[in-house]
């Protein structure tokens, strides 16, 4: 059978215990004294439903093999469809009912793909490592650089918590919900979700709702879209009404902002640590994020036909907010298709809210040195758990006061997104070559190729959308 | 250190593994241990000035482009 638990890793030789370094004091005799906690029993329960999964010479190897996916699949498809979030459908229902059927399709899949490149360096990350993202920034980079990177992370978190409480807000308005009602409702399910105290059930739960993400592809079936059309799209990525136009830069911004985020580093990389991932685990890991990926595609470009009646019957959409998309849509896709829309809107926001505050509260508690795991109870890791919930009722009762500019906080939020990632992007290109941190499992060279052309082309995006904004007139 | 996972151990509930404290060695990695994390870092990496650069360059175009975003918001409320 072999060992279980074989690492294929040399030595990580980063990594400091001596009594000269910052680490936290322990009388610990040598690593096999380290006392065992709650935590790892409880991710060591995990680990043995994939030791017997691995070692079932009972069962065909495919049982194994789906058996295996089903057990360690979870953290690539929570940040692929938690990506698919309330502002982002709402970018990806802008653009369908702006442009119609034509560039912005494949530009959407290429987008995806762009982010895969990125999140499949976070799963070997995490599960090297065996730490998260903003531990490894601090630990490698020092407190100053580490500083800079949690204020991008958490001022983007907070502000995209907002919308998406925008987001289940204005979905539920739709089924005459009123606001307090709905945004009450989020949190308690929030916390409820929180509470499982097993990153096990907490996963599975989350999943459970995330595949609801997929609400929008009835709609878009009910869109009657002219499948001619998406074919041409695809294969010639045209049309693009305008060209290169501020307007169609800022939501090609908007769109990629919708699919490569901050905090999408974080959360995989945190959630493949705490789910207790192991280097030989990573083919798994590749599998559970490409999963994502063309899920998440497929939802994301299903919002864009659904609103592709409101482009061909001539309906200005540019102002329009959450509901108004489903409420505009009736005539078009029916009741149930509308119905449909604003529930999807809800989930979004729903399954968005719970990873991006989750995403906070890893990179918080990694940097207090503090318990920070799903498998802790609040008492052990308050810090975690504080950011965690704390965020979410923070962002959720901004969106009930009253006059809260909330127009300019959805405005700015994919935009702060796509500009806040070429230095998250550095530290994740840099950790993921540092042979200190991962041995042999650096990046190869077409990795890498592919890591600094994304970063390269976010940084273009970023100078795009700043040339059109300075000068207007200079695409038009 | 750890010990291999035995096949014996196939039989094991989760639930049992609390009086297992072998196998729970034997299922996680050394580094996997909590108290084994809270005891150790990875130590700070040497920065060449082409990094310290690099690192600045970008920090800089992240702070000019918040100007910007807000220069396009004030615009777009106006």
């Amino acid at each position: 059978m072999g060992r279980m638990n074989q690492s294929s890793k040399p030595p990580k030789s980063g990594i400091i215990s001596s009594p000269t370094s910052i680490e936290i004091a322990s009388a610990g005799t040598g690593t096999g004294a380290d006392p065992l906690t709650a935590e790892d029993i409880s991710r060591a329960r995990d680990r043995l439903a994939v030791a017997k999964a691995r070692g079932g010479v009972q069962s065909r190897k495919s049982w194994r093999w789906m058996r295996l996916l089903w057990l360690l699949a979870g953290p690539g498809v929570l940040v692929f469809l938690g990506e698919n979030d309330a502002p982002s459908m709402l970018s990806y229902a802008a653009t369908g009912s702006q442009f119609g059927i034509g560039f912005f399709l494949p530009f959407i899949l290429l987008t995806f793909l762009a982010a895969w490149v990125v999140q499949e360096m976070t799963v070997r990350l995490g599960s090297v490592t065996h730490r998260g993202h903003a531990e490894l920034i601090f630990d490698r980079f020092g407190p100053f650089w580490g500083f800079f990177s949690m204020a991008d992370l958490m001022l983007g978190n907070f502000l995209t918590l907002v919308t998406e409480f925008i987001g289940i807000r204005a979905g539920l308005s739709y089924f005459g919900i009123p606001a307090l009602v709905a945004v009450g409702g989020a949190i308690t399910l929030i916390l409820a979700v929180t509470m499982t105290r097993r990153y096990w059930t907490w996963e599975r739960i989350l999943l459970g709702l995330a595949m609801f993400n997929g609400l929008f592809i009835p709609v878009a079936l009910m869109s009657h879209p002219s499948w001619h059309a998406v074919g041409h799209a695809f294969i010639t990525f045209g049309p693009l009404p305008g060209g290169l136009r501020s307007q169609n830069i800022l939501l090609m911004m908007a769109d990629i902002g919708a699919t490569v985020t901050p905090w999408m580093l974080f959360f995989q990389q945190g959630a493949t640590s705490d789910k207790g991932m192991q280097p030989r685990d990573v083919g798994f890991g590749r599998w559970d994020t490409s999963i994502g990926t063309l899920l998440a595609a497929l939802f994301g470009i299903a919002v864009v036909l659904a609103t592709v009646p409101l482009y061909t019957h001539g309906i200005s959409t540019e102002n329009y907010q959450g509901a108004q998309f489903a409420q505009a849509l009736q005539p078009y896709v029916g009741k149930l298709g509308s119905s449909l829309f604003a529930l999807g809107l809800v989930e979004a926001g729903l399954v968005a809210a719970i990873s991006i505050s989750t995403s906070s509260g890893y990179a918080f508690g990694e940097v207090m040195h503090h318990a920070h795991s799903l498998n802790r109870s609040i008492k052990d890791a308050w810090p975690f758990y504080l950011t965690l919930l704390g965020s979410a009722i923070a962002a959720g009762a901004i969106v009930l006061i009253p006059h809260a500019p909330l127009e300019f906080i959805v405005l700015i939020v994919n935009v702060i997104a796509v500009l806040a990632m070429p230095p998250a992007l550095l530290f994740l290109l840099l950790l993921v070559n540092d042979r200190e941190v991962m041995g042999d499992r650096v990046n190869g060279l077409w990795l890498n190729i592919a890591g600094i052309a994304v970063t390269v082309l976010l940084i273009i995006a970023g100078l795009g959308y700043g040339v059109t904004t300075l000068f207007p007139r200079l695409l038009s | 250190m750890n010990t291999d996972f035995k096949p014996d151990n196939h039989n094991l509930k989760s639930t049992e593994l609390s009086r297992r404290p072998d196998v729970v060695r034997s299922l996680l990695e050394e580094d996997q241990l909590v108290a084994f994390k809270q005891r150790t870092r990875f130590g700070r990496r040497k920065f060449s000035p082409a990094l310290k650069v690099l690192l600045w360059a970008l920090r800089i175009y992240v702070i000019v482009m918040l100007v910007i975003v807000i220069i396009q918001i004030v615009r777009t409320l106006h």
